[in-house]
């Protein structure tokens, strides 16, 4: 949770946002991600719609932490699939078929993958 | 006169430590339920503290894997917070660093501790060999969190060698949790009373009958006897840490209830301690950010002086197995004082390392939390995702308040995992350079990220929360801000 005093001003918010847009007009290899609008989104719980897949109002809060911040891990696959979702509609040459939308297809396999990275550790020291 | 007094204080507490573990026996006593550690409040380290530790170059947080045996290595290293609270709210934090060093010639010829011996209730005689090992133990601090009107304290750096009898830590604690963990149950089943004593002298007839009646009761083997009597050198052991510090015995003493104490150590008289174990209970690895075949306990006991409740202390004990063996396998103990719960302080190992290059390669350390080691494909594939490199703060990184310096959990949230598990197509495994201490150094750390992200050729450069402590955090007036913000984007020029 961040003080007061760790805050920019609304103003100084919005400067460093239009200065953001106009550094990256001049560069055409640079994507910027809207996150206000995805926090904005998911701390009033309304509904997340990406590539077809939908997660209902009243089910988003659960993506971001009690410090309303750090995503949790749900959060995490949302957050990876929002940003590479502006990637791929930016003509980047990334094929659509190229990801897995489904954030909970997403989070399935990256936990798996680390259970099994965990259970190679325990093996390791346990030989 | 300020130092005198300090250092007055610390002959005095350095007496009644040694008193506590030349007189400190161990009794059994299951109904003993009191835990302390149910009440384990777990204080995340105040910024001055992390930045502290970040200046002075201090291992990254993190424990390294266990290893056999019972030898430390010079360079094996234990990281611990201290936090000492007090009435009002108010908490002091400390950073204690021990590091193995190798003996100097003075400490290789000086005269070695006396092995332990340890008369039972079941009858009998038990001795416990002494090995030392000399120790480097840096203390920095109080530091405490920014309040209108208090006045910080002033920070101390203070370092000094101390021997670790690592031949009675090595003993540890966690073989007698899991034998108490049987009793607690057997007699919760069988209702079947008794205790186990241990102390320095020979107990008399009628209590060794007694005992040895209740070792039948509980089927209690020689070893698991040998493993309860243990528990007194290595609590001496343990102590025998706090003894050397100044810092730590001098907290401590403040949490200590023991006026009556003070005025029979000043008269010189030896006051009877005794240390009871109460029932400890199975704890789950992962919450300690400990390997998953760990064995790990909540740990009670109570120390008496003088028949009064002085120190209730409540522990999680692990194996004693390298480098864990530098506090003799106690991952955490919170000390309160019995009479006012609202003194107590929590010690937390957050870094336990090997000396080796297992220290340089922590597992959680930003630079290395990247995807599965193994490339999905050497080739290159032409995608534009082929070579994704993460930079940023705390959210690439991965971060969750209950481990601030990181963990087993903390894998859970590293935002390469999911771009990993996104991808459909072969690609190189991501590298995630991310630092959750990005907001103490944003300009340096921002631009050894940028570094390293041109070193790994990148198709692809994804800095999700990059740019945030360009704009926000402390220090700074909104114009400020904005002078920042266009360093950070200064930073970012650097990638084509």
């Amino acid at each position: 949770m961040l003080s007061a005093a760790e805050m920019p001003s609304v103003e100084t918010l919005a400067a460093a946002n239009r200065r953001l847009k106009e550094w990256v007009a001049k560069r055409p290899r640079v994507q910027v991600v809207p996150l206000s609008k995805f926090m904005r989104t998911v701390m009033a719980n309304q509904a997340l719609a990406m590539r077809g897949f939908v997660l209902p109002a009243g089910k988003t809060r659960r993506l971001i932490q009690d410090d309303k911040l750090h995503p949790t891990a749900p959060g995490c696959a949302t957050l990876a699939l929002t940003i590479l979702d502006a990637f791929q509609s930016s003509a980047s040459g990334l094929a659509e078929s190229a990801v897995y939308w489904d954030a909970q297809k997403v989070l399935s396999r990256a936990l798996e993958t680390l259970r099994q990275e965990q259970a190679t550790a325990v093996k390791k020291e346990n030989p | 006169m300020e130092s005198k007094t300090v250092q007055q204080q610390y002959q005095r507490g350095r007496r009644l430590l040694g008193a506590l573990v030349a007189c400190s026996w161990v009794l059994l006593a299951p109904g003993l339920r009191g835990d302390a550690t149910n009440e384990l409040k777990y204080v995340p380290p105040c910024r001055a503290l992390s930045a502290a530790a970040l200046a002075n170059h201090l291992p990254q947080p993190g424990f390294d894997a266990p290893a056999d045996g019972s030898a430390l290595d010079p360079g094996d290293s234990a990281t611990i917070l201290v936090t000492q609270f007090e009435k009002g709210g108010h908490h002091n934090q400390w950073l204690i660093y021990l590091e193995v060093v190798p003996p100097t010639e003075r400490e290789r010829a000086s005269r070695e501790n006396q092995p332990k011996t340890i008369y039972t209730t079941f009858g009998h005689k038990l001795e416990f060999a002494s090995a030392r090992t000399f120790v480097k133990v840096r203390t920095l601090g109080p530091f405490v969190e920014p309040e209108p009107n208090r006045h910080p304290p002033l920070v101390e750096d203070e370092s000094a060698r101390v021997a670790l009898d690592t031949g009675f830590l090595s003993l540890g604690f966690d073989r007698a949790a899991a034998l108490l963990c049987r009793v607690h149950q057997f007699q919760s089943d069988a209702k079947i009373q008794g205790s186990f004593g241990a102390g320095e002298s020979p107990f008399p007839k009628a209590q060794v009958a007694a005992g040895r009646q209740f070792a039948a009761a509980y089927h209690i083997t020689d070893a698991e006897e040998r493993a309860l009597a243990g528990m007194s050198p290595a609590l001496q052991g343990y102590f025998g840490l706090a003894e050397e510090t100044p810092v730590l015995n001098k907290i401590l003493f403040k949490v200590f209830d023991a006026p009556s104490v003070w005025s029979l150590v000043r008269a010189g008289h030896m006051p009877s301690v005794a240390i009871a174990a109460g029932a400890p209970t199975p704890a789950d690895p992962g919450d300690w950010r400990l390997p998953p075949t760990s064995p790990v306990f909540r740990f009670p006991w109570t120390i008496a002086i003088n028949g009064h409740p002085a120190l209730e202390l409540g522990a999680i004990v692990t194996a004693p197995r390298p480098p864990f063996l530098l506090t003799g396998g106690v991952v955490s103990l919170l000390a309160a004082n019995p009479n006012d719960k609202k003194k107590y302080l929590t010690l937390y190992v957050v870094g336990a390392r090997h000396g080796g290059g297992a220290a340089n390669q922590a597992p959680d350390s930003p630079a290395l939390a990247a995807g599965p080691p193994e490339a999905k494909s050497p080739e290159e594939s032409g995608s534009p995702c082929d070579r994704i490199v993460l930079i940023g703060a705390s959210v690439t990184h991965g971060f969750t308040a209950s481990e601030p310096f990181g963990g087993t959990n903390t894998a859970h949230y590293n935002l390469d995992r999911y771009f990993d598990a996104a991808l459909r197509i072969p690609h190189h495994s991501i590298s995630n350079f991310g630092n959750s201490f990005f907001f103490l150094q944003a300009d340096s750390l921002g631009e050894q990220q940028i570094e390293r992200a041109l070193e790994a050729k990148p198709t692809l450069v994804v800095g999700v929360d990059f740019l945030f402590w360009f704009c926000y955090g402390k220090g700074f007036d909104e114009k400020a801000r904005l002078q920042h913000f266009e360093k950070g984007l200064q930073l970012l020029e650097a990638i084509p």
